[in-house]
Formats: C-alpha cells, sequence, structure tokens
C-alpha cells in the first residue's frame, strides 16, 4: 500500500521527497490545494471516505502516517 | 429506526431555525432601544474608554497583573490562572460593563455546547460494543445527526452575535437605497474584537465535535481560554490544544523569558508608534483629500506611493500589536502563535495570505475551506468534471471555487461594506486561479525561457505581489468602492515621476526630516524582516544580540528604547491606543 501511496502523492507534488519527509504538515511542505488533492487520490485509489475529522496533522505528516490512516478506515467500513 | 430520526432531525432543525432568527433580534432590540439614551450616572455602564496597550495605564496594569501573577507563581499556587482571568475581565470591562454581555453568553454557550457534543458522543460509543455491522452503522449516524444539531445551534448563536452587531447596517442602508424607504441605522455598541473572539471559541467547538480532544470540563478555566486579555482585542486567534494548557500551568518569574517578551513589546511599540503612527499621518492627508470633495489635488505616483505606505502602516500597526500581545504572554511563560511572517517578502499573492494574519487564514483553512472543499457537493462536482472535461481542471475547480469563497468571505468579514465585497472578490480571483492556471503560466515561462531558479525572477515575483497587493489596498483603505476607483484612476491618468525629486512629497503632512525618519525607519524595518527571513529560527535576531558583551547588548536596548520614546508620534488628538484591527 505504500507504494502506491507514494506514487500518488509523487504524482502531486514531484518537487516533494515523500520518502524521506515525516512532518509535510506541521513543517507547510505540503499546502492545503495539495491535502485537498491527496485525499480526493486517496479516497479513489483506496475506496475509503476520508472526512473533515480525520483532518489532523499527524495523519497527513508522512506517507506512513497516510497508510495507517487509510489501514483504520477500511477496517472500520 | 430510520422513521424515528426523520422526526427528530426534523423537529431539532426547528430549533435551530427559530434560533437563527431569534438569536439577531435578541441581540439588535436592545441596542436599538438603548441607542441614544442618556444614561446619567449609570453612563459608565455601557460605555468607557478601553485601556489602550500604548497608554501608561496599561503599563501600570501590567505590573500589578504581573506582581499577583508571580508572587502565586512563587507560590506555586495552582489558582494562579484566576489571576489572569479577572485581569482579563476587568480589561474587558473598561470598555463599558454590559459589554462583557456578548462574550459571557458565547462562553457558557459553547462550553455547555461541546460538553453536551462530548456527551453524546460517548454514549452512542458505549452503545457500540457487540452490535452487528448494520446496527453500528445506524447507531454512528443516530451520533452524528445529534451532535451535527448541537454544533449547529451554538455556531448559530455566536455567529449571529457576530453577524447582526456588524451587518445589520449594512443590510438597513442597501434596503433604503433600494426601496427608497428611509430605515434609521442603529447606532450599536459593537463590542470590542467581537470579530476575533468569536472565532476561537467557535474553532475549539469544531475539534471537540471532530473528536479532536475533550472538553473543558470547567466553565471558569474556559471562560479565560475565550477571554484571556492580551489577545482578546485582535487576536492571534488561539487553537484549545495550544493554548489552554499553557494558561492553567503555574509559571514562576524566568529572567530570561521576561527579557525576552519586554524585547518583543519594544519592538512593537517601535513598529506601532515610530512607523505606523508616523506613515499614517502621510496616508490619512492623501486619502482625506479623495474622501472631502471629490476632485483630488493629489495623482500619479503620490497617490501610489500613499497607498504602498498604508501597506506598511496597517503592517506595522498590526504585527506591532502582535508583538506586544505575543510580548505580554511571553512574559506570563504562555507561548502564542505568531500571525505575521515577513509578508513582503511572499512571491504570489496566495503565499502573502500565508504571511499576513496567519491565524485567520488557518482558522478559515481547518473549520471552512476543508469542510466545503471535502463536502458532498463539491466531491459530485469533481466526478462530473472528470466524466466531460479536462483532467487537471476536474481535479482543481472544486478546490478553487472553495478557495473563493474563503476569501470572498474574509474579504466580507473586514466589514459590511461593499469596497470589502469587492475587495474579497480581488484577493480570491489571485488565490484560486493562480493553481488552475498553473500549467498555463507553465507554458508562458517556457516560451519566454524563463529560469525560476533566478534571482532575477524571484525578485520580479515579489515586486509583482507587493503590487498586486497594493492594488488592493486602495479598496480596504478608501472609504467607499467608488472612493477606491477614484484614487487607481487618479495614479494611472498620470506618469509624474519628478514627485519624488522636487520636494512636494514633504507636503503631504510629514516635513523633510520626518519623511526622512520614517523611509528609513522603514529600510531599517526590511533589513531586520530580511535577517529573519534568512536567519529562520524563532528570536534569531534577539539571540545574536543576546550573545553579544553586555555593553554592546544594554546600548542597542537603550538606543531601542530612546527611538521609541523621541521618535514615537503622539501628536495631540491622535489616538495611540487605537489599532486599525481592532476596528474589524
Amino acid at each position: 500500500m505504500k507504494e502506491q501511496i507514494l506514487q500518488i502523492l509523487e504524482g502531486i507534488r514531484p518537487d516533494v521527497d515523500f520518502k524521506k519527509e515525516n512532518a509535510l504538515v506541521e513543517e507547510g511542505v505540503i499546502d492545503s490545494f495539495d491535502i485537498i488533492q491527496i485525499i480526493s487520490e486517496l479516497n479513489d485509489n483506496f475506496d475509503v471516505n476520508i472526512s473533515v475529522d480525520d483532518l489532523l496533522p499527524e495523519n497527513f505528516d508522512s506517507a506512513d502516517a497516510m497508510a495507517a490512516l487509510i489501514a483504520r478506515l477500511q477496517n472500520e467500513q | 429506526m430510520i422513521q424515528d430520526e426523520k422526526t427528530f432531525s426534523r423537529k431539532y432543525i426547528k430549533w435551530v431555525v427559530a434560533l437563527a432568527v431569534l438569536a439577531p433580534v435578541l441581540i439588535i432590540a436592545p441596542s436599538w432601544l438603548l441607542q441614544d439614551r442618556d444614561f446619567g450616572q449609570w453612563e459608565w455602564l455601557v460605555s468607557g474608554s478601553q485601556m489602550g496597550v500604548f497608554s501608561a495605564p496599561f503599563l501600570l496594569f501590567l505590573a500589578v497583573v504581573g506582581a499577583f501573577y508571580f508572587y502565586l507563581g512563587h507560590r506555586q499556587s495552582s489558582k494562579q490562572w484566576i489571576v489572569l482571568l479577572v485581569a482579563s475581565y476587568f480589561f474587558y470591562a473598561t470598555a463599558g460593563i454590559l459589554m462583557l454581555l456578548p462574550i459571557i453568553i458565547t462562553t457558557v454557550v459553547t462550553w455547555a455546547g461541546a460538553r453536551l457534543i462530548e456527551q453524546t458522543a460517548d454514549h452512542y460509543k458505549s452503545q457500540l460494543v457487540g452490535k452487528e455491522f448494520t446496527e453500528k452503522k445506524q447507531i454512528r449516524e443516530k451520533s452524528v445527526l445529534r451532535r451535527r444539531i448541537l454544533l449547529a445551534i451554538v455556531i448559530v448563536v455566536n455567529l449571529g452575535i457576530l453577524v447582526s452587531f456588524k451587518y445589520t447596517n449594512f443590510v438597513i442602508e442597501n434596503v433604503t437605497a433600494v426601496t427608497g424607504q428611509t430605515v434609521e441605522a442603529i447606532d450599536f455598541l459593537v463590542p470590542l474584537g467581537l470579530s476575533f473572539y468569536t472565532f476561537q471559541p467557535t474553532g475549539y467547538l469544531i475539534d471537540v465535535y471532530r473528536g479532536k480532544y475533550r472538553a473543558d470540563q470547567n466553565p471558569v478555566r474556559f471562560a479565560l481560554f475565550v477571554s484571556y486579555f492580551p489577545q482578546i482585542i485582535q487576536g492571534p486567534i488561539g487553537r484549545y490544544d495550544k493554548l489552554a494548557g499553557q494558561l492553567f500551568q503555574i509559571h514562576r518569574f524566568d529572567y530570561e523569558r521576561v527579557k525576552f517578551g519586554a524585547q518583543r513589546m519594544l519592538w512593537g511599540f517601535f513598529k506601532k508608534l515610530v512607523i505606523a503612527d508616523r506613515v499614517s499621518i502621510l496616508v490619512n492627508t492623501v486619502f482625506a483629500d479623495f474622501g472631502a470633495t471629490g476632485t483630488a489635488s493629489y495623482e500619479g505616483f503620490t497617490v501610489f506611493l500613499a497607498v504602498l505606505l498604508y501597506g506598511v502602516e496597517i503592517y506595522t500597526d498590526f504585527s506591532g500589536g502582535m508583538d506586544i500581545v505575543i510580548g505580554v504572554s511571553q512574559i506570563f511563560g504562555i507561548e502564542m502563535t505568531e500571525n505575521f511572517r515577513r509578508p513582503f517578502m511572499a512571491r504570489s499573492v496566495a503565499e502573502f495570505w500565508q504571511r499576513w494574519h496567519i491565524t485567520l487564514g488557518s482558522w478559515m483553512r481547518d473549520y471552512l475551506f476543508y469542510p466545503l472543499a471535502l463536502s458532498k457537493p463539491f466531491n459530485n462536482l469533481s466526478k462530473k468534471l472528470r466524466k466531460t472535461g479536462d483532467a487537471y481542471v476536474a481535479k482543481i475547480l472544486p478546490t478553487c471555487i472553495a478557495s473563493f469563497i474563503v476569501f470572498f468571505l474574509i474579504g466580507v468579514w473586514h466589514g459590511a461594506n461593499w469596497k470589502y465585497i469587492i475587495y474579497g472578490i480581488y484577493q480570491a480571483i489571485f488565490v484560486s486561479t493562480a493553481t488552475l492556471l498553473e500549467p498555463f503560466y507553465a507554458k508562458c515561462r517556457a516560451f519566454f525561457h524563463i529560469n525560476v531558479e533566478r534571482s532575477g525572477w524571484k525578485m520580479f515575483q515579489t515586486l509583482r505581489t507587493v503590487f498586486l497587493i497594493t492594488i488592493g489596498r486602495y479598496l480596504s483603505r478608501a472609504n467607499t468602492a467608488s472612493q477606491a476607483f477614484a484614487m487607481l484612476k487618479a495614479t494611472f491618468s498620470r506618469f509624474n515621476p519628478w514627485v519624488f525629486f522636487d520636494g512636494s512629497l514633504f507636503n503631504l503632512g510629514l516635513d523633510e526630516k520626518n519623511f526622512r525618519l520614517m523611509i528609513l525607519c522603514i529600510l531599517f524595518l526590511f533589513i531586520v524582516d530580511f535577517i529573519q527571513e534568512k536567519g529562520n529560527t524563532k528570536n534569531y535576531i534577539r539571540q545574536q544580540i543576546a550573545g553579544k558583551n553586555i555593553v554592546v547588548r544594554w546600548a542597542i536596548y537603550l538606543v531601542g528604547l530612546f527611538a521609541v520614546i523621541i521618535f514615537g508620534v503622539y501628536g495631540s488628538g491622535y489616538d495611540t491606543a487605537s489599532f486599525i484591527y481592532a476596528g474589524f
């Protein structure tokens, strides 16, 4: 799953090294427009529904965090 | 079950709507009845002169509060925060005791609402244990619905207060203009800082609704979070999870921290008294000329310079105020969120707004932009577009629309006036089209062989941003939209570069000496900003100064102090107590 997430992220922001970054939101590496794009791609690709309530920095600070979020949402549904 | 939910929600939606109608009426009616009344000996209940942070009484007040605060801190008293609460209510009540009423309503309603939302969530969560999948889903839906209704009620009350105070007269004016019927405007006593203190508790409420943290159990503690006095007039808009914990911790006197806080305050005083209040004299001269007769004597570069300087004025005024708020808090041991990050170094309009009034922008992002952009209608729009049109546009357009709405509302937040509506739309156009048209811009850059990494290009971007922001400032400073357009016309219909050399700039309220001093101080300000931008660490310059030996260090502090005392503008009749943003 992580590989697929990385691919999505790099498609949206080719200039960011998502393998290394682990404070994407906290340090402002990605902005709000990126986040909306990321969410819509993740929703489509993993068939989940990421809602506003999940929009905490710790859920989007790294590719790992996003993978964990998706896994949790897939379990709930 | 489903039928149950429908009647339930119908019943409550009625209540929400009723409240939405009733809340403004309840607020407007007393204001309407009380206007122009002679209160005689009770006058102090409704009006007073708000203690300005640049006044001697404020410094005295601060000293008294500090003495009590650190005395309790020294005794490790867990009641230390009560000093801040009493101080906050006292500070606020200097504007008239009745002014406390709206803030108390907001406090009580938000506190209770958050508790109810949390109890609802807990109640339904406890029912989930051991249930089947479909049953779980139903319980979750029920929980969401009930919490949503509670959330809506509290938001309606809080924003109802804000909207009725700020926009009633705008509605009256326009109704009058359209129908020809004369309805008299209401002379409101608008609570100070209303536009700021409404946001902080509302953000808290939404966070509790989203389950980000637990609701505060104690209404008195929560009252301090809403009313904390340094920030109540003009922000920064704080977040509960960052601020509340600090407010209730025990803080002992810490010399280093108090010193840094005092320095930060001094820097704020310099920005406000030496730069902002000096620049405002020139700015007011030019704008007043257009406001009075309509046939103005200023044109071309003179007007543009005045508006450009207005940008500097509002920056030093607002960020200087923030320096004082953050400095005072630092003395108390409370770290506030920064509200500015050197906006004039921005390379696009969008970036400018990410660096200007940061806490309002991030509030709007978290509580308005995200919910909008992720909402069902926006999602559906994106899906529809993907079927019919360009993939990039489909992906970006809904987000752009959401950001357009947000910027429009930020414009309107500044005040009820057509000029702010146009102002909001103007900013929104740049921000929302920047991403949408990026592929086109990229093609243009490639066509002209522009190397985006070159410093010349970056410099051009910065200047372009300053120019676009300045054009917007015509609207935010002029009295009306038509005055702003008259001034724009006067600016661009005449090319008069000689005004920079023939001394005519010294006739705009500031004599040659003061004009040169102003330019010098502004240059100094931007050099400091530039060093901070490069240094890119918190307190960078202060740490550099702290590293020098004692003589150099104190020489710098004293020069700063005397600069404020000697060069500060304290003209008679000039009210240094008022901040521009306190009026929004």
